[in-house]
């Protein structure tokens, strides 16, 4: 049957491809815990039995040496949520509900930051902001970087249900402005502002260029440890900050593609 | 609770088009008032200016006797029920219906008794749990018709309700509409392009053109005294006729192509149009009618027949009974019901 072909021809093309993006993750992850010794690999971190197959050693030191490094990329991307929300939203539905002359080329202009390298960004900021150089300029940084994902998402959310027609509708009620933005037009972009809020997260939990041209002496932003392992420490080290650095963006890549399933299929419903 | 709402020489533009010229009328309380036109002849927008969704460029709207045109939309309390329903999403069936109650600030249990007796209305209280996507077209309308009596509004606007549902559903829907806000003598304004609508629900009738009304009466009123052509056509179908009125033997006659007969009264001497109704034709026997014409086609339309005729060069439209289809090429004897017959008022 040509069509049993072709279905099992995908099939293998995507499981090759899921092997393709899934074998570094497990080797990396299974790397961070496998003793290294019974690999004849030197460790200079093993405490326990030379005999045992795992050995979580690397992920205490991880914590040790550079949780502070950890916690700022946190903190940072937690800052950039928070301030995407306060800014990018009432953006947003500016731009989608109240386009002025001139308000597409906005649009575009706020999504030129992701175009460009990340050293071309952070040498602009330094001409212009060097004085600020250290955290508060990281994240200017990042805001440029994740301010388009949730002007993005909010628009397209405004854009595909027509907020206008409900706030008609709402005035008509009897809604005053406060009262349309929070009994309707927030609540219909609940789901748009909570993808947006873990594109921003993932964004600016992985962002390394900008971080570490902006940020001046320690602690770095997560990423860094990563780079600063991989160039200085074993293989088991490095291979538990990566893991680390997975178990936070995984679950959030998971939750985007989950909400951002369920918004589409509700948008068609209501279509 | 008969509330009375004027519109004064309400005007809109948009940049050089202008959508509604100088509308003033006085809405009949307790009544319900069709605005019928066809797309683009300013009916929505006199809507909306009246529920003050959009400001005009000039006029005024009075609510019981004071100017409300700078109001806004929100303190007007006038229920709207939209085309296209705009039902909010997120919420149940019920939480839309008492959604108007809830900015007015009534507590949870007492906006629940009234979105449940607005439900009630409209019989569908058995929907109060549903999401707005679990429910068809038009048990949406039913909920947006409840949403906009729930708040008891003052004044209610409704803008093409039933345009988005299948035919069948919209007979339904539009008798037991009727039969609701006849009961409920509130003050409302039908906007619609549907004449049979209109006719059946507007205790008055305006029928638009251009931005422009072309006529306002009650729909019998309109439908046999038509004031202009447009109207004359727009409003079932009509034979439009040239005339000529004049005096001979102090009789006053109408000459029209084929035959003269005596005017109606009341007529001006001179040019003028005529205006005859294919159901004010009937088919007589050969020797006792106006004309002759001859079949050109015939329309079937179930209860009766739509026949096309030409009596001399002028096309003539004539609805008969469905007991016999008349084949085309057979000559028909017709006669005119004279006091039926319609003179245009003149320069119309």
């Amino acid at each position: 049957m040509p069509r049993n072909i072709g279905f099992i021809f995908c099939l293998a093309v995507t499981i090759a491809l899921m092997a393709m993006i899934l074998l570094p993750l497990i080797v990396v992850v299974l790397g961070s815990c496998i003793n290294a010794s019974l690999l004849g690999l030197s460790t200079d971190l093993w405490s326990g039995s030379r005999h045992d197959i795992f050995d979580f050693s690397a992920f205490g030191y991880i914590f040790e040496n550079y949780g502070d490094w950890a916690l700022f990329s946190l903190e940072l991307a937690i800052a950039c949520v928070a301030i995407c929300l306060l800014i990018a939203v009432p953006a947003g539905y500016a731009l989608a509900r109240h386009p002025f002359p001139g308000s597409g080329l906005v649009e575009e202009l706020v999504l030129l930051p992701l175009s460009l390298p990340g050293i071309t960004l952070s040498m602009g900021l330094l001409a212009t902001y060097g004085e600020l150089r250290g955290p508060l300029l990281v994240l200017a940084g990042h805001l440029l970087y994740t301010i388009p994902f949730m002007l993005k998402v909010v628009t397209a959310t405004l854009r595909s249900f027509d907020v206008g027609r409900l706030e008609t509708a709402a005035k008509s009620l009897g809604a005053s402005f406060p009262q349309r933005l929070f009994l309707v037009v927030l609540p219909n972009l609940r789901h748009a502002m909570m993808v947006g809020s873990l594109l921003v997260f993932a964004v600016s939990w992985g962002e390394f260029n900008v971080s570490f041209l902006l940020n001046r002496g320690r602690p770095q932003t997560f990423p860094a440890v990563l780079y600063d392992t991989y160039t200085n420490q074993s293989i088991q080290i490095s291979s538990a900050a990566t893991t680390i650095f997975l178990a936070i963006v995984i679950p959030a890549v998971i939750a985007i593609q989950w909400l951002g399933g369920r918004d589409s299929v509700e948008v068609e419903q209501g279509a | 609770m008969n509330i009375l709402i004027e519109a004064h020489n309400l005007r809109k533009s948009y940049g050089s088009v202008t959508a509604v010229h100088d509308f003033s009328h006085r809405f009949a309380p307790g009544k319900i008032t069709a605005i019928l036109g066809p797309s683009g002849s300013g009916k929505s927008t006199t809507l909306a200016m009246i529920a003050g969704l959009i400001s005009p460029d000039g006029g005024a709207v009075l609510l019981n006797g004071t100017d409300i045109t700078r109001l806004p939309a929100e303190q007007r309390d006038f229920g709207l029920v939209f085309q296209n329903y705009s039902l909010f999403p997120h919420l149940s069936v019920a939480e839309n219906v008492e959604f108007g109650l809830r900015v007015r600030g009534i507590g949870r249990a007492e906006r629940r008794r009234r979105a449940m007796a607005a439900l009630e209305q409209v019989h569908i209280p058995h929907l109060a749990e549903r999401r707005i996507l679990q429910i068809s077209g038009g048990e949406q309308q039913r909920v947006a018709l409840a949403r906009a009596l729930a708040f008891s509004p003052r004044v209610l606007l409704l803008d093409e309700p039933l345009s988005a549902l299948d035919a069948k559903l919209r007979e339904g829907l539009r008798a037991e509409l009727g039969r609701l806000l006849n009961e409920l003598s509130l003050t409302a304004i039908y906007v619609t392009h549907d004449q049979v609508e209109a006719m059946s629900l507007g205790h008055e009738l305006i029928i638009m053109r251009g931005g422009r009304i072309e006529q306002a009466g009650t729909p019998l009123e309109v439908y046999t005294r038509p004031a202009t052509p447009f109207v004359a056509t727009f409003l079932g179908s009509a034979n439009l006729l040239e005339g000529e009125c004049y005096q001979a033997n102090g009789q006053s006659k109408l000459r029209l192509p084929f035959v003269e007969i005596p005017a109606p009264a009341g007529t001006n001497a001179g040019h003028c149009r005529v205006m005859v109704r294919p159901e004010d034709i009937t088919i007589v026997a050969s020797g006792g009618g106006h004309l002759n014409g001859v079949v050109t086609s015939s329309i079937f339309l179930g209860n009766q027949v739509r026949l096309v005729l030409d009596a001399g060069g002028c096309t003539m439209v004539v609805d008969v009974s469905n007991e016999s289809i008349p084949p085309p090429g057979e000559v028909l004897t017709l006669r005119l019901n004279e006091t039926k017959l319609c003179i245009l008022p003149q320069g119309a």
